[in-house]
């Protein structure tokens, strides 16, 4: 639970008749992590490598051939779920066969009605551009009788427009618009048949859409309307005839499509993972992390389907080569119980631990439930929450984290109601086990104050831990490490023993003076010291007083002094426990006033407790998104800082798990 | 106020910390005065362009592609920009001018599809767009054909322009329309941008700067149209941009049939005119005019502090550091002398100061 | 499991018995002043801290974005800029320091 999943480095080498099987397993396991074999130092050995690029073409045109198909039959993409894992090179045939078979029956119906909706769409602009000129009550042979002038019919967008008006400004022209239609306007341009080249440039360059006219079109514009309307309801038939046969194949191959499309995805991603092995000759070589407990059955299995032929080693990851000089990083899988691994995700909100990290899910989630429930404490509106969270548990998959965070912020926030007593604000129905809030205001700050002290404790205790674990001996010293620590608990130390018991004696404040002072010219002159001695072992000359030396000074005294006042000020701001806490019991209490209001108003009743019932609503929204707010603060600002240095690198196993939506 | 400083306080303190890394005098000088390219380069590399250069054991690559990699940092900025904006509406207002790069991108695009050339040829030409990009490049450089290519667009932004310039393509075959709509439709996406600003302070700054801009522009193609294009004047008038604010249309007519200079700059409005007054040079003209925009960006950053206004003109004044960069690599890949050189550049340089290193 | 549940225990125990070890300590009775004057001291003190927090609050929200800004183009600002930003939290300790000498008083 503080750590991470022990992983191990598998190497596995087969020759290449029995690769395919070996990737079946693999995607069976699931929990394999592959490295780039390129990334290694086998890769410098020649291994390459070398994904099958013909099969994955195959793959790849036969997945635009399905996803056409599933498109023009209108059929929904949904996710099926596959059986067993296939191999790919032998699966790609029998999914060609299958597809050619449908696109045998569905491929010429969807041609004919895909042509005749393009022949009815034609008709339709026509129409449409006749329509536009039916305003103007135009007489087509009556127009191309004309002797002098010449006319265009057409259309330009409405801010050309003027431009077109003042270009044309040296000759006659008459520019006469019919109709605005979708930002552009409908323009009858005549001018005399000498200057027609002008206005014809002139057009060209104001995005002229010319309504071809073809001299054919004789009488006015209404009579060729009516006849071209009466064939479109032809056609229109036609289509509809079509449409159904369509619906009718989309029903009978829907499903399969989906199916096959499902098992060509699963065989391509498998090919893919192939560009993660190496290949040399004739011989595969794959390599990545492991669970240590599921390495004999991968052992047993691969052995098995290969024969004997295949290579399966491992190595303990300390060992490997690339891990040491630091270029791999060894991946975390998550190692914690049920009810924490909600946590998880605001862990890695922060930051990925590395593998040698404490792992502090586990902290992060009890210390989250306690604030949260010290915040939010009442038996009433945690019931609330816990019931909202089995809700979205069992209904919602997809938030299914969240539902189980709700349930268990709702039992802490019982449990916590139980100690102050306080069932929906009421303050009388039960006895406080421990105090009541809004009484005991300085002792419950002292205590928020304690809190935040063996919050922090904790975390300096963690960054000890992981200061010893990754071996960083040199920051032993330093202001964020041992002698940090020590002088944060005794200053604390001081604090609470005055709080709780008096005022220090003369000898117990002389020892922590001395202590202190020891402890806080450390911090101060370990970076300088160490600078210097780095400095004198390359050297080797004499000269303490190096040039840089008393800016490292300063640099070092500014450093301590303010991490110093950061342990302040993270105590201190621990003390908005109690503010919120208070707060939600002062809610309460004007929740209360409000409906005794309306109780003198309106007489015991619907409105009161509507007033109540709203008033209990609106403060588990509020306070409950504030505390939860005010929570993940703390913990990561106050708690993370002290120790959570991040930068590792997530285990991603070979295939996401199939079934989540 | 309070409130414009808690809105843009962050954004002020980055764009100018941003702004901190322009090339200095001093740099101008030593790039302007380099032998060749190679040592103009090894310069470059020791200022703020210094990521995008590859390190020196690697060969230089060629002209075109280092243009296209020393566009990153600009690109970076405005993602930086944009991230450190508050409102969504300021966000809109950068983005709309970052969309002038996607509409780049796109022509190259066009391009490639029109010659039938595959994406691995002309890759280096395009802009690393980086973070902001919201267009799936993928599918775009699979279409087969231009139609395929406006209909992918068609749901976005550019969508409309395009659709509006498809029939005089098809008419005429070649891609100048589609390109023209292009930067239609991202000078319509930054008028919009800014008259959906909230704060009016906000919104005359930047229509001042965009209009300005405008103004400049439709100066500068013009001339283009008129001397590299060749186009009559009717198609000229037709290609400008609308709204600008004091060059009214019928100023542009006049400028567009204006046969020689004089009678060009004649009909300019007073403000430019002072400007150009001694101008016999095309080309000097284009370049004048981005000196005058300059200088009225830098005035922006004299004043008020708290605006949306100093985002836009920082992001401006590196694109125009940038061309005159570009401008400069070109010339001393040619080994063209010194002083033509400076006279190219919109950068006030006074080449006589030597402004000691330290 | 064993070991893992004996070390939860132990963990919340500790948490728990620390902090809950003691008895409050009673406040010290002030020093004689008319309730009246007491009344309005109290709430005194009361405003002075809590608007010149707000002021604070405001203060460092500006000055803090700002240098927030500055330092991620320019790490090296980072000296001056936290000076700005002790002269704006400053403002509440000042209203922190007149609560005291008042609440000192009464």
């Amino acid at each position: 639970m503080f750590r991470p999943v022990k992983l191990t480095r598998v190497t596995i080498q087969t020759p290449e008749e029995y690769i395919s099987e070996v990737m079946a397993i693999l995607g069976d396991l699931r929990l394999l992590h592959l490295i780039r074999v390129e990334e290694t130092h086998l890769g410098r050995l020649g291994y390459v490598a070398h994904v099958n690029t013909t099969l994955l073409g195959r793959y790849d045109a036969l997945l635009v051939r399905i996803n056409r198909l599933l498109e023009d039959l209108q059929f929904p993409r949904s996710s099926q779920v596959v059986g067993k894992t296939p191999r790919p090179d032998k699966v790609i045939f029998r999914l060609e066969e299958e597809c050619t078979a449908v696109e045998k029956e569905s491929l010429e119906v969807l041609e004919q009605r895909n042509k005749l909706r393009s022949t009815l769409f034609e008709h339709q602009t026509l129409i449409d551009r006749l329509r536009l000129l039916e305003p103007a009550g135009l007489e087509l042979d009556r127009l191309y009788s004309l002797r002098y002038t010449t006319f265009h019919a057409g259309l330009i967008p409405e801010e050309n427009l003027e431009r077109l008006e003042t270009s044309l400004g040296e000759i006659h022209h008459s520019l006469i618009p019919i109709d605005r239609k979708e930002g552009r306007v409908v323009l009858l341009a005549m001018a005399l048949k000498e200057d027609e080249a002008i206005l014809l440039r002139a057009l060209k360059s104001a995005f002229w859409d010319p309504l071809e006219l073809s001299t054919e079109l004789q009488g006015s514009v209404t009579s060729i309307l009516e006849r071209l309307t009466g064939e479109e309801q032809q056609l229109e038939d036609d289509l509809a005839e079509l449409e159904n046969k369509c619906k009718a194949l989309a029903h009978q191959f829907g499903g399969k499509l989906q199916q096959l499309r499902e098992e060509l995805l699963l065989g391509r991603q498998l090919l893919l993972a192939q560009e993660k092995f190496g290949q040399i000759d004739h011989t595969y070589l794959l390599t990545g992390w492991l669970p240590i407990s599921l390495f004999d059955d991968l052992k047993q299995r691969v052995m098995k389907a290969s024969s004997d032929k295949a290579l399966v080693e491992q190595i303990d990851p300390a060992e490997v080569k690339e891990v040491r000089s630091g270029i791999l990083s060894i991946p975390i899988l998550f190692n914690n119980p049920a009810l924490i691994r909600p946590f998880e995700r605001l862990t890695t909100l922060y930051g990925t631990p590395t593998y040698e990290e404490v792992e502090p899910t586990a902290f992060l989630a009890i210390t989250f439930l306690l604030l949260f429930g010290i915040m939010f404490g009442d038996v009433g509106h945690g019931a609330v929450l816990c019931a909202l969270g089995y809700l979205v548990f069992k209904k919602m998959f997809r938030y299914l984290d969240y539902g189980i965070i709700l349930m268990e912020c709702g039992l802490s926030a019982i449990v916590f109601g139980i100690l102050y007593g306080s069932v929906f604000g009421l303050e009388d129905l039960i006895p406080a086990l421990w105090m009541r809030p809004m009484e005991n205001i300085s002792y419950f700050m002292k205590v928020s104050a304690g809190i935040g002290i063996s919050m922090i404790s904790t975390g300096l205790i963690l960054n000890l831990v992981n200061i010893l674990r990754q071996h960083r001996y040199g920051e032993l010293l330093s202001a964020s490490g041992l002698a940090g620590a020590l002088f944060y608990w005794l200053i604390a130390g001081l604090g609470v023993r005055y709080f709780l018991i008096g005022p220090p004696s003369a000898f117990e404040i002389l020892f922590a003076k001395a202590a202190g002072g020891l402890l806080f010219t450390l911090m101060i002159l370990q970076r300088p010291v160490r600078q210097l001695l780095a400095r004198r072992s390359r050297t080797k000359k004499g000269r303490f007083l190096v040039p840089g030396i008393g800016v490292t000074f300063l640099e070092s005294l500014v450093e301590v002094l303010d991490e110093l006042l950061r342990y302040l000020a993270n105590t201190a701001s621990f003390v908005r426990i109690a503010a919120f806490a208070l707060a939600h019991a002062g809610l309460f209490m004007a929740v209360f006033t409000l409906a005794d209001m309306v109780r003198s108003a309106q007489g015991s009743g619907f409105f009161y407790w509507l007033t109540l019932i709203l008033g209990n609503v609106v403060i588990i929204g509020l306070e409950g998104l504030v505390v939860s707010i005010q929570t993940v603060r703390l913990e990561y600002y106050e708690f993370f800082s002290k120790f959570f240095r991040g930068g590792g690198k997530p285990f991603q196993p070979l295939f996401e798990e199939k079934g989540t939506p | 106020m309070l409130l414009a400083a808690a809105r843009y306080g962050y954004a002020n303190a980055k764009v100018r910390a941003l702004r901190s890394r322009k090339l200095t005098e001093q740099d101008r000088h030593f790039l302007l005065t380099a032998k060749d390219l190679t040592s103009c380069l090894s310069y470059l590399a020791t200022t703020s362009y210094s990521p995008c250069l590859a390190d020196p054991e690697k060969t230089i690559p060629e002209l075109p592609t280092l243009e296209r990699q020393l566009a990153q940092p600009l690109l970076g900025h405005y993602a930086k920009v944009v991230y450190s904006l508050r409102g969504a509406k300021e966000r809109e207002l950068i983005l709309a001018l970052f969309r002038r790069f996607e509409a780049e991108n796109l022509k190259i695009v066009l391009r490639a599809l029109f010659a039938n050339l595959n994406r691995d040829a002309v890759c280096h030409l395009l802009y690393p767009l980086g973070r902001l990009n919201d267009l799936d490049w993928d599918t775009l450089w699979s279409c087969k054909s231009v139609s395929e290519l406006l209909e992918h667009l068609r749901p976005g932004i550019f969508g409309q322009s395009l659709q509006h310039a498809l029939p005089q393509f098809e008419a005429q075959g070649r891609l100048f329309p589609l390109e023209m709509g292009l930067d239609f439709s991202c000078f319509r996406i930054l008028r919009q941008a800014i008259s959906a600003l909230g704060s009016r302070y906000d919104r005359t700054v930047t229509e001042k700067i965009l209009t300005l801009y405008i103004d400049i522009l439709n100066i500068s193609w013009v001339i283009r149209l008129k001397k590299d294009y060749g186009l009559r004047p009717e198609e000229i008038l037709n290609y400008t941009l609308p709204e600008g604010s004091l060059i009214s249309l019928a100023c542009l007519n006049h400028l567009a049939r204006a046969e020689d200079i004089a009678e060009f700059v004649n009909h300019l409005p007073p403000a430019f005119r002072h400007e150009l007054s001694t101008i016999r040079d095309w080309a000097k003209l284009a370049q004048r005019l981005e000196t005058y925009f300059l200088k009225a960006l830098a005035r922006i950053f004299s004043g008020q502090p708290f605006h949306i206004g100093i985002a836009v003109a920082y992001l401006l004044e590196k694109e125009i550091e940038l061309a005159n960069l570009i401008t400069l690599l070109q010339a001393k890949a040619r080994n063209l002398p010194v002083e033509e050189i400076g006279n190219r550049l919109s950068w006030q340089i006074t080449e006589s100061v030597y402004v000691p290193a330290g | 499991m064993q070991m893992k549940g004996c070390w939860i225990w132990l963990i919340t125990v500790f948490f728990l018995l620390l902090p809950a070890m003691g008895l409050g300590q009673e406040a010290v009775p002030a020093a004689s002043i008319s309730p009246e004057v007491a009344k309005w001291g109290f709430m005194a003190a009361a405003v002075a801290v809590g608007v010149s927090s707000l002021g604070a609050g405001i203060a460092v929200a500006l000055v803090g974005s700002a240098a927030m800004g500055a330092l991620s183009e320019r790490p090296e600002m980072a000296g001056r800029a936290l000076i700005f930003l002790g002269l704006a939290e400053g403002i509440a300790i000042y209203g922190l320091i007149v609560a005291i000498m008042i609440l000192g008083k009464i």
